[in-house]
């Protein structure tokens, strides 16, 4: 066989595998599974509750480590603004979590981002990810480079048509769903006092055989999907503060390159940065069961810990000065 | 820019391909040719615009250097003094870049008050280094006779090769880059190059990169927190068999890439884990290295000429200088060291027990094995205390970790008490240890028991029994597109990692 036709071959089947790839991809899109139908459901919960608050308000967008750690109604009413807390799940990556906090943002609020350390050095998309952009997310997947939906066409297993099939088949499951993912959501958005786990778990147990490593990666897409949301912020003008996540006491606390990696990072956004990596690290006693999940009483000790800092802050004081002449003059 | 990353595979190579193709058709080699070398500078451009001006002065001064070499060879004169400076001003650059902050680190813990510069370390300049030190010496012994420039641009840069080897001979690869030879080139080698490229990135992505989920977390906090035997084990062999994985699958990658472009890259890889000793070992490891430190270093030194003793401190010295050279730090040179006295006793052996003595090929091979597993722990560990704290863990100094459970059923009948080693109720991490023990065994079974990508793509002989050898059947295209396929998705379901030796 010539070099020719054996290239001819080797491109059809490699043209078909992609085609079947695609195909599988297109067919999934739409399709809920029970995980997928929760994160739809749950987000949009929030997106209802948060639209729902006036403007100017404070918005926090991150992972579930605000979720869990930061009392948004304590904060509100200590700071005397109104606060929602958009935490969603640290494996949605931070492209999801900002493009869905987005839709409830307007002229004159603030964001507030506390990102966990894992969002500076996110790359490709987590299986709830894609299983919740394949439920409901057409509009966020239409957002990304080509790059970043070959990563999603790539990415879905054939096998969840099954889990999607199953799911489907069960009577009242997705009302379900809906209905559960409604409860997780508080008033202002953060974890309901009831989700909060009644007994501390081991929480460190991770830590010490795969330390965490506090890492930004210059180029990658978690980089890139801060650095959008920073610039279509600020051209609505949207204020945008950084803090740091709530984690347990780091041991490299004191040392590492990459917290002030993070801080340069947010200075050429022209972000300010609340607080230091130290006010949001918790003793054991005060997490719940993640290493970055505080428990009620790490919630109120850090949400205490960041109404200081922000009361201390230039750029929230300047965004609370201004936010209601802000947005009078956009209307 | 990384051969497993997504902009290499979609963008850049398949770019690269169809203009120099087009390139050759329509204007001819010449410019298939210059195409090439602006395709490798801005392949090395992407790693850093700033790294491109260390290597053009290299370039520079290098193609300049050998050229008066050459000449003055020809004519008869002395080339000695030209080529010490040639070689002063690699190694000055080299050292400087690579060595500085090492020296400077030394130098403040003899306590001299220095600090640590802001010295950022070019790309591949260990290897690019060493290709033109090589041509040098080759050019002063009238070795290297083409000196078309645009072609020697092409020899030091050509982007397969030249971020991490293998390390080429300008004799080797000039002729190949003549405009008649490309000229002559076709379609007719750019399957087997698919071919081997795929196998290279099914190393890498599926292979490689799972070691790496298991070594490691271990090697990383291993100064804070020491193995015990068990993970200290599963962390050596996972490493062993990642570097295998990493660098023969990423020299997979550079041949295979060249052999689209109708280039064949020298050999660096031939089976080392099959080696019965570690002077087979050396002898299919990273082989353009060890020939480089054979002839520009060995032989010069006196090699085995000036008797047994001269030859084990000659081996020592060069196995040292092998370590430093990659990386700047006291566990490569320990690494090096290590091997040197591995050479050492090896050839001791083989005059003092001769052929009298010779082991079974399996016990051969594993011993071999095992002395270059425990190696490998100084090359990976971070510092002298992360490795001490890895052997100490490999001779169960650590302890063993064993679940409460199991140590209330031993109760007073442990046999590891009888052993000396110390019992830690505990539970291992969620991959410890059956997955680790079942991916090594995988490993094994790939590295002794099949032939390696040489064998198949036909550039070393395959073993008899060997039913692999490839052929552009259809079968094997449908094959090699359904791997690269399979890694294509796995590299886009993580994140690129890098390749050990892009460090270096």
């Amino acid at each position: 066989m010539t070099a020719g036709r054996y290239l001819l071959i080797f491109v059809v089947t490699l043209c078909g595998l992609v085609l079947l790839t695609g195909v599988n991809a297109w067919l999934q899109t739409g399709m809920p599974t029970r995980n997928g139908y929760y994160i739809c459901s749950y987000i949009h919960e929030k997106i209802v509750r948060g639209s729902a608050m006036p403007t100017p308000k404070l918005v926090i967008v991150a992972g579930s480590n605000a979720l869990a750690g930061i009392d948004a109604q304590i904060l509100g009413e200590r700071l005397s603004v109104h606060v929602f807390n958009f935490g969603l799940s640290a494996s949605l990556g931070p492209g999801l979590q900002t493009f869905e906090s987005e839709k409830i943002l307007r002229p004159g609020d603030a964001a507030l981002l506390p990102l966990e350390y894992t969002a500076y050095d996110y790359e490709t998309p987590e299986n709830s990810l894609v299983d919740a952009v394949y439920t409901c997310g057409t509009d966020y997947l239409r957002s990304l480079s080509w790059r970043e939906k070959l990563f999603f066409v790539l990415a879905v297993r054939p096998q969840r048509i099954l889990d999607s099939l199953l799911f489907r088949s069960q009577r009242g499951a997705m009302r379900m769903t809906a209905a559960l993912a409604a409860r997780d959501v508080g008033p202002y958005g953060q974890r309901p006092g009831g989700n909060f786990p009644l007994h501390q778990v081991a929480i460190d147990t991770g830590l010490a055989a795969e330390p965490l490593l506090i890492h930004l990666r210059g180029g990658g897409a978690g980089a890139k999907a801060i650095a959008s949301f920073v610039a279509w912020a600020h051209a609505r003008r949207i204020a945008v503060l950084a803090t740091w996540p709530n984690t347990i006491d780091l041991p490299q606390a004191a040392s590492d390159r990459g917290f002030a990696r993070i801080r340069e990072f947010y200075a050429r956004l022209g972000v300010a940065m609340v607080g230091a990596p130290r006010d949001a690290m918790l003793p054991a006693r005060l997490m719940g069961d993640r290493f970055y999940h505080p428990n009620r009483a790490g919630m109120a000790v850090r949400t205490e810990r960041l109404v200081q800092l922000l009361r201390g802050d230039a750029a929230f004081c300047h965004w609370r000065q201004a936010g209601l002449s802000t947005v009078s003059s956009v209307r | 820019m990384l051969f497993n990353s997504d902009i290499f595979l979609f963008e850049f190579l398949p770019a690269v391909l169809a203009g120099f193709f087009l390139a050759k058709r329509i204007a001819g080699a010449r410019a298939a040719q210059i195409w090439l070398t602006l395709a490798s500078l801005a392949f090395y451009a992407a790693g850093g615009v700033r790294f491109l001006l260390p290597l053009s002065a290299s370039i520079f001064a290098n193609y300049f250097v050998g050229r008066t070499l050459t000449r003055l060879h020809a004519s008869g004169r002395k080339t000695a003094p030209l080529l010490a400076t040639g070689i002063a001003l690699n190694i000055g650059l080299l050292a400087w870049y690579k060595y500085t902050n090492f020296l400077l680190g030394n130098l403040q813990a003899a306590g001299f008050p220095t600090t640590a510069l802001h010295i950022a370390l070019p790309i591949g300049i260990s290897f690019y280094t060493f290709t033109q030190i090589a041509f040098l010496v080759d050019a002063a012994r009238g070795g290297a006779e083409e000196y078309d420039f645009v072609r020697y641009v092409l020899f030091v840069t050509f982007f397969p090769h030249l971020i991490a080897g293998p390390i080429v001979h300008h004799r080797e690869m000039m002729p190949q880059f003549a405009p008649r030879r490309l000229e002559q080139g076709s379609f007719d080698l750019l399957p087997a190059g698919i071919m081997l490229f795929a196998i290279g990135l099914a190393k890498k992505v599926l292979l490689a990169d799972s070691f790496a989920a298991m070594a490691s977390p271990i090697f990383d906090s291993a100064a804070t927190a020491p193995p015990d035997l068990l993970g200290a084990w599963g962390a050596t062999l996972s490493y062993t068999f990642q570097i295998y994985f990493d660098f023969s699958g990423y020299s997979d990658m550079a041949l295979g890439l060249a052999l689209m472009f109708g280039i064949r890259l020298p050999v660096n890889f031939l089976s080392p884990y099959k080696s019965t000793s570690i002077i087979e070992f050396w002898r299919s490891w990273h082989m353009t290295l060890s020939r480089f430190l054979r002839d520009y270093l060995y032989i010069p030194l006196g090699g085995n000429r000036k008797g047994r003793l001269r030859r084990h401190v000659n081996l020592l010295i060069v196995m040292a200088i092998g370590g430093l050279w990659h990386g700047a730090g006291w566990t490569f040179v320990l690494w090096g060291l290590l091997h040197g006295t591995y050479l050492v006793i090896n050839h001791a052996w083989i005059r003092l027990a001769g052929a009298s003595a010779a082991m079974p090929v399996w016990a051969a091979r594993l011993l071999t094995f095992l002395c270059v597993a425990f190696a490998w722990v100084l090359f990976r560990s971070d510092s002298l205390e992360a490795a001490r704290a890895i052997y100490a863990g490999l001779f169960g100094l650590n302890g063993i970790t064993l679940s409460p459970e199991l140590l209330a059923v031993l109760g007073h009948h442990q046999p590891f008490t009888v052993l000396g080693l110390q019992l830690v109720p505990g539970y291992f991490q969620d991959t410890l240890p059956w997955q680790v023990g079942a991916l090594c065994l995988l490993g094994l079974i790939i590295v002794w028991g099949l032939p390696n990508s040489m064998e198949i793509c036909g550039f070393a002989p395959a073993p008899a029994w060997s039913k692999f050898a490839f052929h552009t059947r259809p079968a094997y295209a449908v094959a090699n597109a359904v791997l690269l396929f399979a890694c294509i998705s796995v590299v886009n379901s993580g994140a690129v990692s890098e390749f050990i030796y892009y460090r270096f």
